[in-house]
């Protein structure tokens, strides 16, 4: 075997491999550079595309404007300019303007002699009160140093108004030489307004191209906690690609370019700089690459149910960007009243721009409407809801009341009786539902005693008319009879109805001397009840119940089911029943008084992970967050199995309507947001809020119209809305309640409402509201009406307003106004019958603020669109000449005080 | 008898030219709409309306039910509207007036051109005018008794009710139209219009309480067309 040759190193060649490795090293080189610039900078592409799209959009501008300069019409006026231009100019350089400002010269050189003169004089006369003052200390005759002051002063006097006058002169002089630079600098104005937007683009379109690409981002403290509770920081670049995002003009522009929408409303409230977009949208802040590590979603498969229902079905991580209305839940954040999510946005352009309130979260809004509605919070513990008043009614003394056969039937399926009800369906069997009738019916107390005798012979006619007229149709429908097809009140927006329909209201009742007793004092009964007292009398009370019973067929009541109801083992198993499926949570029950919520605490639920949540059988639901929570609400039993029993009822939720609620849902986060982030709420929010809640407990829309909603009963007084309740706080106009009426007067009506048309039939009636309720309730009108102070001052008639008063009395007499001829004043009760009445004067001084009444007489239709109260003041020559100098302010003010000094001082 | 000739076709060539320049305007370039509006069934009895207050003003003559006046003889129904649709031409106002006199509006019907109505207050009593338009602002405007005369202005083409809630019975109707082609019928339920510019039309029967109803009419130049309507409950 031949021995290997030794080659020495100098004599090997390695170009072979210097050559190969130095063009690995080159091309990784290229590689790495391609990188670096391309690939790993997907973000590029898009800054460039929107440079384009920039530059064309600026530039096609610049041409417009151009073309706007060369129309001929403006070139014809900026020729004129130009001429003006030239005469302007003409003038300034002719002898005139020499003239003047030689005069200007001349002027300044005589004020500074004068002016120079006499601060010497002032100087000297310092010196002399100084030797004449020392003299005078040291004892000294110093006559002669004051006769000096003296003689200065008396120079001084003399000069002073010639210094002024020069001064004077000089100015005018001044004013003459700047009236023609003036007239020079407005035309040269004139044109550069012309040729200013064109300008400005020019410049633009400089600043776009000489613009550098970069990644943009945003750094927000406050928003992230750690796992030591400590705030980190969260950076957003989401608008190194989103760059019109926060620019107008972008609206129709494709996908990443595109405006925000709302864009005023949304951005101008929170400033991409100060908010980044993860605080609402989520997702990955820092990724550039759109395509999953933003979203945080592997794109669609065909057959995920993901993208119908909201989501996508594979989750790269727990918290994915929101999509659509799922953006709404981060809203609660930092927004905790839900007065925060309107915001007053423009409408159109020009001249039909309108401004309008506009719910930037409307789904958020309705899905919070409908958990307080139907009373989530009976169940499940939230934050905020902790105290919330129970939905259903108490079931501590329904034994004179309902029907037992009905209660059953009730319990087992409610939707049967009442299709918009709020009730649930618990999927209950007969007998399970029977032994939870069985122990409601034995733990029942019996009613307390209420004044009034009932009358079993009374006309049910005269009780349709009473029904008809005091209002019950303003809260109860009773679709037999009144057609109605859609519910109504504000849970219109869950499709419930405030209250019962009366409809078959005989099948449920038990004994017609319940129904009695309830009608003429509900609170005695049920003291948690939104049901009034209309201060019915026996006779009507009485009409009232027989009208009523005849709504329906009456039950049978066999005598098993009386026995079968008072078994003890019934009774026990339906106790059982209702512990299992927490009916206290709405409902108040005997034995049941400190029961706890049974189930799961939702305050946290949006943060749920997929590991937290069971799918029981259920293979069918993909494993996201988003489509957990659809079918739960849709179906609360699909993820029950033999281990595991499921207690939520059914509530029969509209596609649409889980989808609301599933919005609500992901806003209960735990997550605790820095100060800075958060709305401060104020007073005037936060009794708002009350006052809207209480408006929807009670449901005060059902006669009135509050901020544009309501007013249910009014279609029933088609033609004769005088006769109907009044509007309270509408939006459009200008009427709030408190801005009309004195708090102090608000307070006690509401607590015991007394009739300001005391002819008419309906009625305001006795809520029974406690303090702190009709506190919130005149709070919240207070509030619309944009005032700090509640309080109000009547001043009492003194000599200084005996002359006004007078003139008042005078101006509302027969012989001018005749406000008598549809006001009653005291006892004093005008012409004709009782329907065609205005509101009596004298409980005007303890009711109506005194600027109300001025703005009122100014103008009755613009505060209450559609009264019947006519406008006397809508010229100069509405107010008869021979009272107060035929001073129409000055009438008006005659009309408030003499109306201020009726009734009881 | 050549040179009377020739005076025949001076005179007749000057007469076309006076009837030239005269222009359209003219009844005899314009057609004429004539007719009578009746009720098809028995007249309604006539309602009297006591008044409830005022009584010293209001009670003087009596207050009759205008909603549906039918003359017991010819059954010609008095204050339907009716009006030529689609005619072209231009109302000029000459300053309409409504009344109200002796707690009633007069006219009970208006037809005035867009433009200002002057309302006066005869009674010397408090009276105020609420018209319910819905294209024209509805106004509710007191005229106390010593103010007998103000102006209110309408300017959209409307139909609407006016009434003063001081006198719940007063009812009254504006009719504003941009063409002066609208009458409003006579007690006997007869009515007319002229100088309608030849064509084919529809015609259009307004009445408060039988609603309205249309009719096609063809008018030639200088004719007169005669049309019978009918309304019914």
């Amino acid at each position: 075997m031949p021995r290997r040759q030794f080659v020495p190193d100098e004599k090997r060649s390695l170009r072979g491999i210097f050559f190969i490795s130095s063009m690995v090293l080159v091309g990784t080189t290229v590689w790495a550079l391609w990188d670096e610039s391309v690939s790993r900078r997907p973000w590029i592409r898009y800054q460039t595309a929107f440079k384009q799209l920039e530059y064309q959009t600026v530039q096609r501008e610049l041409e417009e404007a151009r073309a706007r300069l060369d129309q001929p019409e403006v070139q014809t006026r900026l020729e004129k300019l130009r001429e003006e231009l030239r005469w302007a100019e003409e003038a300034r350089r002719g002898p005139d303007y020499q003239a003047a400002v030689k005069e200007v010269e001349g002027r300044k050189a005589a004020y500074d002699a004068i002016n120079q003169e006499l601060r010497f004089t002032r100087s000297e006369l310092d010196e002399a009160y100084y030797w004449s003052d020392k003299a005078k200390h040291e004892g000294r005759d110093y006559t002669a140093e004051l006769a000096e002051v003296n003689r200065l002063k008396e120079l001084e006097r003399k000069l002073e108004p010639e210094a002024e006058d020069a001064k004077q002169q000089l100015e005018a002089a001044k004013e003459r030489v700047k009236k023609l630079d003036r007239a020079v600098q407005e035309v040269r104005d004139k044109i550069k307004g012309f040729t200013a937007e064109a300008l400005r683009l020019e410049q633009r379109l400089e600043a776009i191209r000489t613009r550098p690409l970069e990644v943009k981002q945003v750094v927000l403290d406050g928003l992230d906690k750690n796992e030591f509770d400590v705030f980190v920081l969260r950076v957003d670049r989401c608008e190194t690609c989103h760059l019109g995002i926060d620019r107008p003009g972008f609206e129709n522009a494709p996908p990443p370019f595109r405006t925000h929408p709302n864009r005023e409303a949304i951005l101008g409230k929170h400033p991409v700089s100060r908010f980044g977009c993860t605080v609402c949208h989520e997702g990955q802040g820092t990724a550039l690459d759109f395509e999953w590590r933003v979203e945080g979603r592997i794109p669609d498969t065909p057959h995920g149910l993901g993208r119908e229902y909201g989501g996508s079905p594979n989750i790269l991580w727990d918290f994915p960007l929101l999509r659509g209305e799922m953006v709404e839940s981060s809203c609660r954040k930092c927004h905790l009243d839900r007065t925060e999510f309107a915001a007053a946005i423009k409408i159109g352009e020009g001249q039909g721009a309108k401004v309008e309130w506009i719910d930037l979260a409307p789904t958020l809004t309705k899905g919070l409407g409908m958990f307080e509605i139907l009373g989530c919070y009976g169940c499940h513990p939230v934050e905020g809801y902790k105290e919330a008043a129970k939905v259903g009614p108490e079931l501590t003394r329904i034994v004179n009341k309902v029907e037992p056969g009905w209660l059953i039937q009730w319990i087992q399926n409610p939707q049967s009786y009442l299709p918009h009800t709020r009730m649930p369906n618990f999927g209950l069997s007969k007998e399970q539902a029977t032994a939870i009738a069985a122990y409601l019916l034995a733990r029942s107390e019996p009613d307390p005693p209420v004044a009034g005798r009932y009358n079993p012979g009374a006309s049910p006619e005269r009780g349709k008319q009473i029904f008809e007229r005091v209002g019950c149709l303003g809260c109860h429908a009773m679709r037999a009879v009144y057609e109605e097809k859609e519910p109504r009140s504000l849970f219109k927006m869950v499709g419930r109805d405030h209250a019962p329909d009366l409809s078959n209201v005989a099948t449920k009742i038990k004994d017609p001397q319940w129904l009695f007793r309830w009608l003429k004092n509900p609170k005695a009964i049920r003291p948690q009840t939104p049901m009034p007292n209309l201060r019915l009398t026996d006779e009507e009370a009485s009409a009232l119940t027989a009208f009523l019973m005849m709504r329906g067929e009456r039950q049978a009541r066999p005598q098993t089911l009386v026995e079968e109801l008072k078994r003890k083992e019934r009774i026990e198993e339906g106790r059982g029943l209702i512990g299992l499926r927490g009916c206290f949570g709405c409902h108040e029950i005997r034995g049941f008084e400190t029961a706890q919520r049974i189930a799961p605490d939702l305050s946290d639920f949006g943060h749920k992970r997929l590991l937290q949540l069971s799918f029981g059988d259920a293979v069918q639901v993909h494993h996201t967050w988003e489509d957990w929570t659809f079918w739960k609400l849709k179906n609360p039993q699909i993820y029950a199995t033999d281990r595991e029993q499921l207690r939520m009822p059914n509530f029969g939720f509209s596609d649409d309507e889980v989808k609301t609620l599933r919005v609500l849902a992901k806003s209960f986060a735990a997550t605790e947001v820095s100060r800075r982030y958060r709305e401060e709420t104020t007073a005037e929010r936060i009794a708002v809020g009350k006052g809207q809640r209480l408006v929807r407990s009670y449901n005060c829309v059902g006669c009135h119209v509050i901020e544009g909603k309501g007013g249910d009963i009014r279609v029933r007084y088609d033609g004769r809305l005088n006769e109907a309740p009044p509007p309270l706080v509408l939006i459009e106009g200008t009427l709030s309640e408190g801005e009309k009426v004195q708090a102090r007067w608000l307070f006690e009506f509401l607590h015991r409402p007394t009739p300001i048309r005391p002819w008419l039939q309906i009625r305001m009636p006795t809520f029974g509201l406690s303090d702190r309720e009709v506190a919130g309730l005149a709070s919240y009108f207070v509030a619309r009406a944009g005032r700090k102070v509640p309080f109000e001052f009547v001043p009492p008639v003194d000599e200084l307003r005996r002359e006004m008063v007078e003139a008042g009395r005078r101006l509302a007499s027969k012989e001018y106004f005749s406000c008598g001829s549809c006001h009653v004043e005291g006892d004093k009760k005008p012409e004709g019958p009782p329907e065609g009445w205005a509101p009596d004067f004298s409980l005007a001084r303890r009711r109506l603020r005194s600027e109300w009444v001025v703005t009122w007489l100014k103008d009755p239709q613009k505060v209450q669109p559609g009264t019947q109260m006519p406008s006397f003041f809508l010229d100069e020559t509405s107010g008869p000449d021979e009272i107060l100098g035929g001073d129409e302010q000055k009438q008006i003010l005659a009309l408030r005080e003499y109306l201020l000094s009726l009734g009881r001082q | 008898m050549r040179k009377n000739v020739t005076i025949v076709v001076l005179v007749g060539f000057g007469l076309g030219l006076w009837a030239l320049a005269s222009g359209p305007a003219d009844s005899a370039a314009g057609g004429a709409i004539t007719g009578v509006v009746k009720f098809a069934g028995d007249p309604p009895a006539v309602k009297e309306i006591p008044p409830t207050k005022d009584k010293q003003v209001c009670g003087k003559g009596p207050i009759f039910d205008e909603s549906l006046v039918v003359d017991k003889a010819s059954k010609g129904i008095q204050w339907a509207v009716v009006s030529v649709e689609g005619a072209k031409g231009k109302g000029e106002s000459k300053g309409a007036t409504f009344d109200q006199q002796g707690c009633t509006f007069r006219p009970h019907v208006l037809v005035t051109p867009p433009g200002k109505v002057t309302v006066l207050n005869s009674d010397g009593i408090l009276h105020n005018f609420h018209s319910h338009g819905k294209k024209n602002p509805a106004l509710n405007q007191a005229q106390p008794g010593f103010r007998k005369k103000m102006e209110v202005e309408f300017k959209q083409a409307e139909i609407f009710k006016v009434t003063c809630d001081a006198h719940p019975w007063m009812t009254g109707w504006i009719v504003v139209s941009e063409n002066p082609y609208v009458a409003v019928t006579d007690q006997k339920g007869g009515f007319k219009i002229e100088n309608v510019p030849p064509g084919t039309y529809s015609l259009e029967i307004w009445h408060e309480t039988l609603g309205p109803t249309k009719q096609q009419v063809t008018v030639k130049a200088g004719e007169t067309v005669t049309v019978a309507l009918e309304l019914k409950k």
